[in-house]
């Protein structure tokens, strides 16, 4: 990352988290910005209506967005999560075929709940949370903002393209390179550090994941967002979701999960950590 | 006040699973050991990444007995309208959740609801 990214980033951030500090006493019911949600999910195409547009043009996804509580891929979801309406997950993928390396990953018990101890939940698991999540956006990244455990995630958008797994740093949310396609923005991300599940589920993975998201508004309020997983060490074929995100009208909120973290802190949990054997 | 702890058959568990956020259901509590308890609020701790409400439940012999239970986090509670004052010290509640699987007087709870029958931290959004 270049030092001008690098400072966009900074104010990003900076920017997120001084909106996450006052908007604690304006919280209320989350709701929609008004309009039907979509019926089903559309194919990829042109948005119906006007939507908000960066100055060079491209598509801003700038906003609070409600997304389906997935708690595993292969899974579909209704619903949104923080009381907005439309929010839907549909899977191509009931089941999961393991290589037998991923079978074998996949049997063992007990799996280690990194969740517990408040670290990051992964790139793509974070998408799948009980809470919402948020994008500020500019010509030259998109900043995703969840709101579970206040994680965030950059990702730079012009078009460079992403370095395969082995020269990539192995890290909790991976590394993302994000490229247009008309008004649809491809985001492909690798380099993860595959300490964390994919899902809920507890479905395994391993340094070689790579995903592909298709970022793309159905309309104003409404995203379209399809993701394919793919993981030839521990999958024999790709893993794929495809969703609908609402928009909300109010903003994210402060989760501060080292808190009150009782389960470690009092240690009635730790009967059952595989860490303690 | 009287003490019930019913054993049930696993599978209602993910009743309560949803309202967990940051930890898998299955670590800390046991699905199948449900706890029905009526007591008096000590304590309630508004925080992440989940609310605590502690309170004294009543033996039939006199017993006081000391509860935690936890449910879901402030964020998502405040969005569905509940806040740090939506539960008192001394307040009278209905309790129903499952136990920890350490045997401590500790559950995750399903079910919170007030001495007038009202039902607080309810619809939650993660109930989907």
């Amino acid at each position: 990352m270049n030092k001008n990214r690098f400072v966009a980033s900074l104010c990003v951030v900076a920017t997120a988290l001084a909106l996450l500090s006052v908007v604690a006493p304006l919280a209320a019911q989350g709701r929609g910005r008004g309009g039907a949600p979509p019926a089903v999910i559309p194919p990829e195409g042109p948005a119906k209506g006007p939507i908000p547009r960066l100055p060079n043009g491209k598509p801003d996804f700038s906003g609070t967005f409600d997304h389906p509580r997935v708690g595993d891929v292969t899974k579909p979801a209704n619903g949104c999560v923080g009381g907005t309406a439309g929010c839907v997950n549909v899977t191509d993928t009931p089941e999961i075929s393991f290589t037998p390396a991923g079978a074998a990953e996949q049997k063992k018990e007990p799996k280690f709940d990194y969740g517990l101890y408040c670290l990051p939940w992964g790139y793509v698991r974070s998408y799948q949370t009980p809470y919402p999540h948020g994008y500020m956006q500019n010509n030259d990244q998109l900043m995703v903002l969840w709101e579970q455990d206040n994680f965030f995630h950059a990702v730079p958008t012009d078009g460079k393209p992403l370095p395969p797994n082995t020269d990539l740093e192995p890290t909790w949310m991976g590394t993302s390179a994000g490229r247009w396609e008309g008004d649809t923005l491809v985001i492909e991300t690798g380099g993860f550090n595959a300490k964390t599940w994919i899902d809920t589920a507890e479905h395994v993975f391993s340094d070689q994941l790579r995903t592909v998201e298709r970022m793309s508004y159905i309309d104003k309020d409404h995203i379209r967002y399809e993701l394919t997983m793919t993981d030839p060490k521990f999958w024999t074929k790709p893993i794929k979701n495809t969703r609908i995100f609402s928009r909300m009208s109010t903003p994210l909120l402060e989760y501060s999960c080292e808190e009150n973290n009782k389960e470690i802190r009092e240690g009635f949990y730790l009967e059952n950590n595989p860490l303690k054997k | 006040m009287k003490t019930k702890i019913a054993l049930l058959i696993a599978g209602l568990w993910m009743a309560a699973a949803p309202a967990l956020a940051h930890h898998s259901f299955a670590a800390v509590f046991d699905g199948s050991k449900k706890v029905s308890l009526t007591g008096t609020v000590t304590k309630l701790e508004w925080a992440n990444p989940h609310i605590w409400v502690y309170f004294d439940v009543k033996e039939a012999n006199g017993a006081v007995t000391t509860w935690q239970c936890e449910g879901g986090p402030p964020n998502s509670l405040v969005r569905q309208g509940w806040n740090k004052n939506s539960l008192k010290t001394g307040d009278v509640i209905s309790v129903e959740g499952s136990r920890a699987k350490d045997g401590s007087n500790t559950c995750s709870f399903s079910s919170v609801k007030a001495a007038d029958g009202k039902r607080l931290f309810a619809g939650q959004a993660q109930q989907q």
